[in-house]
């Protein structure tokens, strides 16, 4: 039986979401700008979906922008507040997932001025340095992540958020791991625009959103249709959108329970791990989110333990951000911490969910106390 | 009487089909796609077969397509990836486009692009002439839906890609409502950009696919980074449950499709001879489309009226995504259709679920309904045609219950009684309100040309006399009227038409109110 402890690239469907799901995939479930009755049901549908991502992040419903998923509403909040401007000044936290990360990038290719917020070791944000870049004018944009999809650290972003309004910037919060492992709530984040994803918290893939507050003018980057209040055009994505209601309410419900669960089994196995040789957890100090963990054994390769551990123990782990996997390169959120690039691409990712328990722990600590690292394959070696 | 839903708007959505569902659940729970791990592998094989599939039903190689969350976001990608970073030059686009793609295209004009808007011909088509004459030196895109989503016209893209190709104009194609139906071959119509989306395809909703020729390769730029899925050319963790659903609803149409148009065409055709058998008046807007679209206008009746009446049928006036805003099509407004008729006119489109006793029964019901609007004119002769429960009232409010009752609608005239008409220029609206003095009780009756809130608000004025006695009633102003019945503003027009013919009718013969 294949162990999954890589929730935060992806999480099972909740068998509650797919209940909710289901109908939706049957009947005569129409195009919600439809008129008639089958039309009608599918809007109501929509719209009670809406309410529950409204609740679970304290926002209201008319806030809530339906988008394919996190990607699209990162993008959507960074293109939609900087496209019709002349370039200024945008900032990002130094360990912003690649899908901030690469909007951001894009908008340097525009002429826009855009500079990291840097990390320290503990993956905190440095107050200080965006008060001197705030200060020297024409910040338009600030983007920092609640949790890190990596080591997991929960960022303090809302005095960071304050500053920036304060000094006229709109601010974007990347809260697609946060949300459902943390109690988030929109207004005290304050952030301006605040990005979701279903399929991290126990719904379906291809549905996120973009909670939009207050007046931000946001220009559609998806036109045609008239969709979600002329901010997003295309036919509701009906059944995803009701699972990611369903997902939603859930989330709100065992919010704690799951916190708790998860917490438990992470630190039993930060226990196991830390009685091993080598063995060093990332952001071990900051506050992480309860199910994440990561962590390096000296001398060996994040990739190639990752592919040993799913091959001889069917134990799925990542060795970072599932959007990066493949790639090769070292982390970019670790060496914005400061590790070096070797001890960087040494990362595992465990991520921990609600449908593990103890044993699956025990096995992943078991798994790695039986590597070799003398003359193992898995071993770094100048020859390699 | 059957309860089997009289789903009639597969242009809007198809309704999944059970085959494409059976593909779809078993990947609603799996890995990311992106994952090194074995589950991750699973579900990026699972992706890559889709795809395949998807190639199949286009004739494309499986590397020309991206994934995508539906047409409305292939049409913007294409649009907008393949001209960003040019600088601007010229566009051939038509106004029969749904406005997926024409949104993107006005964004483009705004940006300083050179737009041709052709009209389509009196059978609704753009021909590959207009084309041909529109094309500028300096064309860069050409963008035309392979099938119109309103009234089912084809168009020739082979004939336009060749075109196309020889000038050098990019050929963007929304094939949305083409997929089911056309056999496409892109690279043998030559075409460069194509969109699809799998809820047209008995798919379901929130994906689609953009084909992006390869050989040689088209550049586009994204609309999205992050995350490199796609080539980087559409980020975002894969929706694979969706895709593969896709993917199945791709194969499922390469399988049945021949058999499916002969099957749909003959509906098609059934629809349309018995609503020519029971009702005259009828225009049949482009006769010579695509099987599973069928636009017929109907003349003299209202269309809120009209598509109110038969909301228990799953019909619509044009595209779902016009439906939300009032305005008439204008797919057929360019047709040459007036408003009214534009605003009277049905698409009943079909698929895979549609059988002959649905179609008999819409069909039935349509009847049925027109022939009591047209009673209720106020120039009609003879008797009202239908009763209560001929109009389904699609919600339970005051305007809804009395449109499905209208228990005070007129009966033949009698030499003795008088009769009060008031109409508006603002709409072709007309009420007529008749008094009669019967054992000294005057009663008032009703018929009335207009949306539901000028029926209903006749209606409820005819009650008034009856109740309160003709004096009284005739003393309520509009705005009373209007909150009686929780008129919408916008819908104060149809309480003052009310309260002006019970006005008339109270003046010398044969005076005419003109409402403000």
């Amino acid at each position: 039986m294949p162990i999954y402890l890589d929730h935060n690239a992806t999480t099972p469907v909740d068998p509650q979401v797919l209940e909710a799901m289901l109908p939706y995939f049957g009947g005569p479930y129409a195009n919600a700008s439809s008129l008639h009755r089958y039309g009608r049901a599918a809007r109501d549908a929509v719209d009670r979906a809406r309410s529950q991502v409204a609740a679970l992040v304290g926002a209201r419903p008319e806030q809530v922008v339906f988008t394919s998923g996190g990607t699209e509403s990162n993008n959507l909040a960074i293109r939609g507040v900087t496209e019709r401007q002349s370039p200024g000044a945008a900032l990002y936290g130094a360990t912003e997932h690649s899908a901030v990360l690469e909007p951001m990038q894009a908008l340097a290719g525009r002429g826009w001025a855009v500079d990291a917020v840097p990390a320290d070791a503990q993956g905190q944000l440095d107050a200080d340095w965006l008060d001197t870049r705030l200060a020297a004018g024409d910040v338009r944009l600030l983007s920092c992540m609640r949790a890190n999809n990596e080591t997991g650290v929960v960022s303090d972003v809302t005095p960071l958020f304050a500053r920036a309004r304060a000094a006229g910037a709109v601010t974007h919060c990347d809260a697609v791991q946060a949300a459902g492992k943390l109690v988030l709530d929109v207004s005290e984040l304050g952030a301006d625009l605040v990005s979701l994803s279903a399929h991290k918290l126990y719904g379906p893939k291809g549905v996120g959103a973009l909670i939009v507050r207050g007046d931000t003018d946001l220009v559609p980057q998806i036109v045609g249709g008239g969709q979600e209040d002329g901010l997003r055009g295309g036919t509701e994505n009906l059944a995803a959108i009701v699972g990611f209601g369903a997902a939603a309410a859930l989330a709100a419900e065992q919010l704690e329970a799951r916190a708790a669960h998860t917490a438990a089994l992470r630190d039993q196995l930060e226990m196991l791990l830390l009685n091993l040789p080598g063995v060093t957890v990332f952001a071990r100090e900051a506050v992480r989110l309860p199910n994440t963990l990561q962590f390096a054994i000296a001398g060996f390769d994040g990739e190639a333990l990752l592919m040993a551990l799913d091959q001889s123990a069917g134990i799925a782990v990542s060795s970072g951000s599932a959007c990066d996997s493949g790639k090769g390169e070292p982390s970019h959120v670790l060496l914005a911490m400061g590790l070096d690039a070797d001890t960087a691409k040494g990362a595992v990712r465990i991520s921990v969910g609600q449908d593990n328990n103890l044993d699956d722990v025990q096995a992943l600590a078991t798994a790695l106390s039986q590597l070799n690292p003398a003359g193992n394959r898995l071993m770094r070696s100048v020859a390699v | 009487m059957s309860t089997a839903p009289l789903y009639l708007d597969n242009a809007a959505s198809v309704p999944l089909h059970p085959e494409v569902r059976a593909a779809l659940l078993p990947w609603l729970d799996c890995a990311n796609p992106s994952s090194a791990h074995a589950a991750g592998r699973a579900a990026a094989a699972a992706v890559e077969q889709a795809r395949a599939q998807v190639a199949g039903l286009l004739g494309a190689a499986p590397d020309e397509l991206l994934f995508t969350s539906g047409a409305t976001e292939s049409n913007n990608l294409a649009i907008l990836g393949v001209t960003d970073g040019r600088a601007p030059g010229h566009i051939v686009t038509s106004r029969i486009e749904h406005k997926a793609v024409i949104d993107p295209i006005r964004q483009l004009e705004a940006r300083g692009w050179r737009v041709t808007w052709l009209e389509p011909d009196a059978d609704g088509a753009i021909t590959p002439a207009a084309v041909e004459a529109a094309l500028q030196a300096d064309t860069a895109l050409v963008s035309l839906m392979w099938v119109n989503n309103e009234i089912g016209t084809v168009t020739d893209i082979p004939a336009i890609g060749a075109l196309c190709r020889a000038r050098g104009a990019v050929l963007h194609v929304d094939a949305a409502q083409a997929a089911a139906w056309v056999d496409i071959d892109v690279h043998a119509a030559q075409v460069d950009l194509l969109s699809i989306t799998a809820q047209k395809m008995a798919g379901p909703k929130g994906v689609g696919a953009l084909f992006l020729r390869g050989r040689p390769p088209l550049r586009l730029t994204p609309r999205a980074w992050g995350g490199g899925q796609e080539r980087g050319l559409r980020p975002g963790t894969l929706a694979v449950h969706q895709i593969v659903a896709l993917g199945a609803a791709a194969d499922r149409i390469v399988a049945t499709r021949a058999g499916e148009i002969e099957r749909v065409t003959a509906l098609r055709e059934r629809a349309w001879s018995r609503l020519d058998a029971g009702l005259a008046g009828l225009h049949r807007h482009a006769s010579a489309g695509a099987p599973h679209v069928l636009n017929v206008g109907f003349a003299g009746v209202d269309g809120e009226s009209l598509l109110t009446a038969l909301s228990d049928v799953a019909l619509s006036t044009g595209s779902a995504c016009s439906s939300a805003s009032a305005s008439p099509s204008y797919v057929l407004r360019a047709l040459g259709c007036s408003d009214a008729l534009a605003e009277a006119s049905l698409r009943l489109s079909f698929g895979w679920s549609t059988t002959e006793a649905m179609v008999d029964r819409a069909v039935d019901r349509i009847v049925a309904v027109v022939q009591r609007l047209r009673s209720l004119h106020p120039e009609a002769q003879g008797p009202l045609s239908g009763d209560a429960g001929t109009f389904v009232a699609p919600a339970d409010d005051h305007v809804h219950r009395r449109f499905a009752r209208l228990d005070h609608a007129a009966c033949v005239l009698r030499g003795d009684d008088t009769v009060g008409t008031a109409t508006t220029p603002a709409s072709d609206a007309m009420v007529a309100i008749r008094l009669r003095a019967t054992d000294g009780q005057i009663t008032a009756r009703h018929r009335v040309h207009g949306d539901p809130a000028t029926l209903a608000a006749a209606d409820w004025l005819c009650e008034q006399v009856d109740v309160r006695g003709l004096p009284a009633a005739a003393a309520i102003p509009a705005a009373d009227l209007a909150a009686a019945l929780a008129l919408p503003r916008v819908k104060m027009p149809a309480a003052l038409l009310a309260v002006d013919a019970l006005q008339a009718a109270l003046e010398p013969p044969g005076t005419l109110r003109q409402s403000a």
